[in-house]
């Protein structure tokens, strides 16, 4: 008796990556023994501190921690959906199983998955941050590597394209789920990790992971760390001087006196609430805290034209999807034809319909005149959005209202819920 | 937790946030209270967002007899909406730009600005009158505005300041700052033709930090590839200047650094730090299997190394994936 699980289409390990969202997947019974096989029963084995897995008979359906379902006759094939159980991410591939038994009988089938969902930086354990640095390091290449082209999507001449309208947070949205997917070519259990810049991060600014700076803002990282051959422009290393003490403070201007922090995850959910919770309010946190998290240095980060050079950078603005995610769940706001989901900036490549530059390679007036990275990357577990993204496919990134429009990441504490 | 009990944790604390911002607006507004508790209650408002906050926090950032701290205090609060004021743009440059400000204050207004101008239009349609304030703070007597200000525009581009920061190393005019600061401020421009300047500061260096900051800022010029290539071949080397050379020399030889350090990393007779790092430089590069002589010498190093930096850097080079 054979039994074959394809998760997110495939059969291979490459599609077993999961986050809270509901994956599709398809088991098929052949052989023999095919037409004996009535209902099989789902379930979960996991490592300890493994990750851990639901299990749904529709997408919309409540979560069960194991199913048993019915076997289609003629097709000998079985649907349902797999997703990681909120709070319970893994920590490497295959720590957590789908197992496959028939119904009373003994497992036929043991298929290692990952629960991968993007996680607080400060609270990584060595070896999942030693994975990401490893795959950041193999994409920047020594600044021979594609890492230069994300660096210059990023740059002032390209600044109106992102910033300063409500495109702000799908276009970046777009750029870090870009930057992630080249990770996971490298390493598929990397996901981006992100720095919660309203808390004390001193895991995070270490010389073994994005480094400390020295007096005169030159950012050091232990002789092993793989960011210690980081390279962009041609020129090697990171310029970085807090205006806080990392140790210690969260983000915030404090040099000169007086102080300037970056607001708190809370304040940041409140903006607009006591008018319903509406993007256009909310996308002003592109203010603060967003513009004071990068001001809380001086160095890269703090200026458009070069912040995408500081490994940092990628780390803050997942941070700020991440508030926007959350932001997202907690108010209901997927739906792209709900007015209260996202406001119309009105420049082209801030509206529901654009397409974002610079994946769609469109260099006409007002768009730049160069279009670096060409598409958007593919991923192995999702086919949304496709190579030329629209500003409306980075509402559903869950999936909630077409599982089509899945993304492929998660939020440590953003949860899914139908 | 369930995620029902986890959303209404978060409800609670946003509606908590909301509570206490509501309140900390309310003694902003007071005009019972004195500037310095009014300016402080801020602390607790999240963002001002109504344009009658904003202009009141304007108002007393303007006034010169509040006390320095104060004001700058205000024009920090002002950063986070001013690209959607045109006035408070204008009111932030001028404050930037005028010497009779004091320090705290026009270094406030750097960083406000500089929170502005990642909302892009708003200051775009300013920039003159921006870039002409900092150049204009970029001679202050105050070390920290004057570093702030130079940081800004050396991020920019801007021509005439980086004529300047060369300038004053090059010994034709006084030091802006410091040598080593004045070199990291060049790097923003890398295509610089200062390979002259570089290479003699490599030679005779004000500091050490002067020294790297110059082979940092000599990494993608090709003409220093033998400079490169003495540097990581001398034992006697200091190890930071080896350790740049290699970044260097993959950038600007990328085929013959990895058989350079593939040598390194093989003797026994080097620096273990070094064959680690040389170990690392290559796992970035090249799949482990490549080179089959590598990864005994990392087996080797990972067991044997009395360097636990050395150690790190052996196994990480044996756990990176295979492309």
């Amino acid at each position: 008796m054979a039994f074959r699980l394809s998760i997110n289409g495939s059969t291979q390990p490459a599609g077993r990556y999961l986050g809270w969202a509901p994956s599709p997947c398809v088991l098929r019974i052949t052989g023999a023994d095919r037409l004996m096989t009535r209902r099989v029963r789902v379930s979960n084995v996991a490592r300890a501190r493994g990750g851990r897995l639901v299990f749904y008979a529709t997408p919309d359906g409540p979560a069960r921690t194991s199913l048993t379902l019915p076997v289609q006759l003629g097709s000998g094939t079985v649907r349902f959906w797999v997703g990681g159980r909120f709070g319970r991410p893994s920590r490497r591939s295959g720590d957590t199983s789908i197992v496959i038994s028939r119904v009373g009988g003994k497992p036929a089938l043991k298929v290692p998955c990952m629960v991968r969902v993007r996680k607080d930086a400060n609270t990584l354990t060595a070896a999942e941050r030693d994975r990401f640095l490893r795959a950041l390091a193999a994409v920047n290449n020594q600044g021979n590597g594609v890492f230069q082209l994300f660096r210059d999507m990023h740059v002032t001449q390209a600044q109106l394209e992102a910033h300063g309208n409500t495109g702000f947070l799908p276009w970046h949205r777009a750029y870090l789920l870009d930057l992630e997917r080249e990770l996971q070519a490298v390493d598929p259990s990397v996901s981006l990790p992100y720095w919660r810049f309203d808390a004390v991060a001193p895991r995070l600014f270490h010389p073994a992971f994005v480094g400390t700076s020295n007096v005169a803002g030159t950012v050091e990282f232990t002789a092993t760390n793989p960011l210690r051959f980081w390279v962009t422009d041609g020129v090697p290393g990171v310029i970085r001087r807090p205006e806080f003490d990392t140790s210690t403070e969260q983000a915030q201007s404090t040099d000169p006196p007086p102080t300037l922090a970056a607001i708190s995850e809370a304040d940041t959910l409140a903006i607009g609430a006591f008018a319903g919770s509406w993007y256009g309010d909310f996308a002003s946190m592109e203010g603060n805290p967003h513009g004071t998290a990068h001001t809380s240095f001086g160095g890269m980060i703090s200026s458009i034209g070069t912040a995408a050079r500081d490994p940092l950078f990628f780390l803050l603005h997942a941070n700020i999807d991440r508030l926007w995610a959350k932001w997202q769940w907690l108010y209901q706001r997927f739906d792209p034809t709900d007015v209260a989901a996202f406001t119309e900036g009105g420049r082209v490549g801030h509206n529901l319909a654009d397409s974002m530059w610079p994946w769609n390679g469109d260099v006409s007036a007002p768009r730049p005149d160069t279009a670096p990275g060409g598409g958007l990357m593919q991923s192995p577990i999702v086919t949304a959005p496709g190579p030329a993204p629209t500003v409306q496919q980075m509402l559903d990134y869950q999936g909630r209202h077409d599982s089509a429009d899945r993304l492929g990441f998660d939020y440590d504490d953003v949860p899914f819920d139908a | 937790m369930l995620i029902q009990q986890y959303r209404n944790k978060v409800t609670g604390q946003v509606a908590k946030a909301r509570k206490r911002a509501d309140a900390a607006i309310r003694r902003f507004r007071s005009a019972k209270l004195s500037a310095k508790a009014r300016v402080r209650a801020l602390a607790d408002a999240g963002q001002l967002r109504e344009e009658r906050d904003l202009d009141q926090a304007e108002q007393i950032a303007a006034d010169r007899e509040q006390p320095a701290e104060l004001r700058a205090a205000l024009i920090g609060q002002l950063a986070p909406r001013s690209a959607r004021r045109a006035k408070t743009l204008k009111f932030l440059i001028e404050r930037l730009g005028d010497e009779g400000e004091p320090a705290p204050v026009r270094a406030a207004a750097v960083s406000a600005l500089k929170s502005a101008a990642f909302q892009a239009q708003g200051l775009a349609n300013q920039r003159a009158a921006y870039i002409e304030a900092l150049r204009s703070a970029a001679d202050s007597d105050d070390r920290t505005l004057r570093e702030r200000a130079l940081g800004v525009l050396a991020r920019e581009k801007d021509a005439p300041t980086l004529r300047r920061i060369e300038q004053s190393l090059r010994g034709q005019s006084d030091a802006l700052v410091s040598p080593e600061k004045a070199l990291q401020l060049l790097s923003y421009d890398p295509k610089r033709n200062v390979g002259d300047l570089l290479r003699d500061i490599v030679r005779n260096p004000p500091s050490d930090g002067a020294r790297h900051q110059a082979l940092r800022n000599l990494a993608s010029d090709s003409s220093s590839k033998s400079l490169f290539t003495r540097l990581v071949r001398d034992k006697k080397e200091e190890r930071e200047a080896r350790l740049i050379a290699i970044s260097a020399l993959h950038t600007i030889d990328p085929d013959g650094i990895e058989e350079l350090a593939s040598e390194i990393a093989s003797d026994q007779h080097e620096d273990e730090e070094i064959r680690g790092a040389c170990l690392v430089a290559v796992a970035t590069a090249d799949p482990a299997n490549a080179h089959p002589e590598l990864r005994e010498v990392a087996t080797k190093l990972a067991g044997k190394a009395s360097s636990r930096a050395a150690r790190a850097a052996a196994k990480l080079y044996l756990d990176t994936p295979s492309k």
